[in-house]
């Protein structure tokens, strides 16, 4: 086991190892912990540092400023840009997300095989199951204690029963968990059980070296065969790497396509069909304090809308970010900070129908993503059940967050009004995006996908997918762990066409 | 690229009148040291959002002044002046999304600073 920090390398570095994964997420650390399992040699390159938790900052600007890729203000450009948050550290984002824990769908898992039937022989349903178990064994998975759930979490389980709503505590990867709610810049106090704190520190156990602070920048080819990864280190050292067996894309359904496209590697759809959960978010002014960065950052769902394409979280940020989403401008938003604590903030995911690109222009990363109608349409649906939700659940005023709307909102007729007539336009919407998929999807027609269903290349041997890029649709559920089955399968495929 | 000096004094001046003294305990904007913030927004923030923050300091800081009536930029105005253009310029056309961006900004400043931070976190407080 060895960690070697790009910013420390003083001369060019020339490594070879079995598989060489590019990203340290949870599909890049389910890859390597399942081939260092089974004897092979593993490399993992990743392009941000390795932070542990007692460096973790309390502050936003210090975790976005450090932690995030492009300081958390990454957008998709379309009819109005919306930001999209990733990590960009050991880990990718598992030390900053939420925490939030599902298993991959059976009704999705059904679509993708309806859609493509060789999935069906290729992704069992039994062996994503199994798999999914022994993850959520290794990593914790829990439904958050009520102990440590704090108001925010605790008020969204009583608007949903008043609103008749199925909703649970979420199961989250943690042990141990204090409550602190600083899930998003990352847990000071290692209680979450992200993926570097424990499936990459399960790979180290066998013969696995992490190369932090590297940029994966050429995949090396000999004729239609990867054979390794050139990087540079963060010091400006070369850094050369040699596959025996396999290269393995991780880095995540934006980063992943641009490397094959930086690499001439255009086949079939490579950064078309990206699909993601776009969300919005309910504000509400409650009598007494509830103080919403404190408790578990996200503890509580309402999980009845699922099959309408809505879920929603309980949203757990720093101080800056709620006080960003209060009202009023100078002496008035003054106000709003100085009674920032009786606000909370819950979100609503969607699973969109939408279909964006993810291109390289000028050697930029260029987003393009635009939600349909639809999509809109459920936007308003969820700010309009959350809105009843909190007026049921005590809130006082309300903040939808809508341009072009009522910035206050108390009475559920107007929350219907919104539903009904609200904006068409996205960009009246206080959106963000998280989970990413599709862009270098799955399947068994060339023409139509990136991968095969063995998560192969369709034109390079010895290349591999293993991200959210090769999922054939969204989820509309967090995706974590259903990523590190599907990764841990992708390992499988490769050990067995190895053997 | 780095903000020209009458860049930053409308940005810095914007960022004051965003957060005037909340009271509660919590200082003013102003009163917060902002020299590291912006060393290090300037290192991590995407070219998108460096290009629309500066967009927004120059609409917000120069012409929005001129457009609401008034005959000197943002960093010359009063208190009131200042508040009184934050609140019109709304109104204007990309002034919402400008404003918008610039309260993201103000606030990230001010929490930045861990006696900001620390005032805001304490019990006494709820």
């Amino acid at each position: 086991m060895s960690h070697v920090d790009g910013d420390t390398l003083r001369s060019d570095l020339e490594l070879d190892a079995d598989l060489v994964v590019v990203g340290s997420g949870p599909a890049g650390c389910a890859v390597a912990r399942e081939a260092a399992a089974a004897g092979a040699r593993v490399i993992v390159v990743e392009e941000g540092a390795w932070v542990r938790p007692a460096e973790f900052p309390l502050s936003a600007f210090g975790a976005m400023s450090t932690l995030y890729r492009g300081m958390g203000a990454t957008v998709v450009l379309g009819a109005g840009p919306i930001p999209y948050v990733q990590g960009r550290m050991v880990g990718g984002s598992s030390p900053i997300n939420g925490a939030i824990c599902w298993r991959l769908p059976r009704d999705v898992h059904e679509e993708w095989c309806a859609a493509d039937p060789a999935l069906r022989d290729a992704l069992p349903w039994e062996e994503i199951e199994a798999v999914t178990e022994a993850l959520e064994a290794r990593l914790g998975v829990r439904p958050t204690d009520p102990s440590v759930a704090g108001p925010k979490n605790l008020l969204m389980a009583k608007g949903a029963d008043a609103l008749g709503l199925e909703h649970r505590p979420i199961r989250r990867n943690e042990v141990g968990c204090k409550g602190l709610g600083r899930c998003m810049q990352g847990c000071p106090g290692g209680y979450k059980q992200s993926v570097d704190a424990t499936l990459l520190a399960d790979a180290m156990l066998g013969d696995t070296t992490v190369l932090s602070r590297v940029e994966a920048r050429q995949i090396v080819r000999r004729g239609a065969r990867a054979e390794g990864v050139v990087g540079l280190a963060g010091s400006g050292a070369g850094v050369r790497l040699r596959a025996r067996r396999a290269v393995v894309l991780a880095a995540s359904a934006v980063q992943t396509p641009v490397l094959l496209l930086r690499n001439g590697l255009r086949q079939g759809p490579v950064g078309e069909h990206f699909q993601c959960h776009p969300g919005v978010s309910m504000a509400g002014r409650f009598r007494d304090p509830v103080r919403m960065w404190e408790g578990a950052t996200q503890g509580h769902e309402v999980t009845g809308l699922r099959r309408e394409g809505l879920k929603f979280e309980a949203l757990g940020f720093d101080l800056s970010v709620l006080a960003a989403r209060l009202d009023g401008v100078g002496s008035e938003f003054a106000r709003s900070i100085a009674g920032m604590a009786h606000w909370l903030d819950w979100g609503a995911a969607v699973r969109a129908e939408a279909h964006g690109r993810v291109r390289r222009v000028l050697g930029r990363t260029v987003v393009t993503y635009t939600p349909t109608a639809n999509d809109v349409a459920r936007f308003r649906r969820g700010l309009r059940v959350m809105g009843e939700m909190m007026l049921a659940a005590g809130a006082e005023e309300l903040a939808p967050g809508v341009r072009g709307f009522a910035s206050r909102v108390s009475s559920v007729a107007v929350l219907r009004e919104l539903e009904r007539a609200g904006p068409a336009s996205v960009a009246a919407y206080t959106a963000a995006i998280t989970h990413m998929f599709g862009t270098c999807r799955m399947g068994s027609d060339p023409a139509a996908s990136v991968v095969r269903p063995d998560f192969r290349h369709h034109a390079t041997d010895s290349l591999y997918v293993a991200d959210s890029s090769v999922f054939p649709t969204n989820l509309g559920v967090n995706p974590q762990i259903p990523i590190m089955a599907m990764a841990t399968l992708c390992a499988r495929r490769i050990l067995a066409e190895a053997a | 690229m780095t903000p020209f000096g009458f860049e930053s004094r409308w940005r810095d001046a914007l960022l004051d009148a965003m957060i005037p003294s909340p009271g509660n305990g919590l200082p003013a904007l102003a009163d917060v040291d902002r020299g590291s913030f912006w060393r290090r927004f300037e290192q991590a923030a995407p070219w998108t959002l460096r290009a629309g923050f500066r967009t927004a300091s120059l609409a917000l800081g120069g012409l929005a002044p001129l457009l609401l009536g008034y005959r000197r930029s943002f960093a010359r105005l009063d208190a009131a002046e200042r508040d009184d253009v934050l609140r019109r310029a709304a109104g204007l056309p990309g002034g919402d999304a400008s404003i918008v961006l610039l309260k993201l900004v103000a606030c990230l400043a001010y929490f930045d600073d861990p006696r900001v931070q620390a005032i805001a976190r304490a019990p006494e407080r709820a």
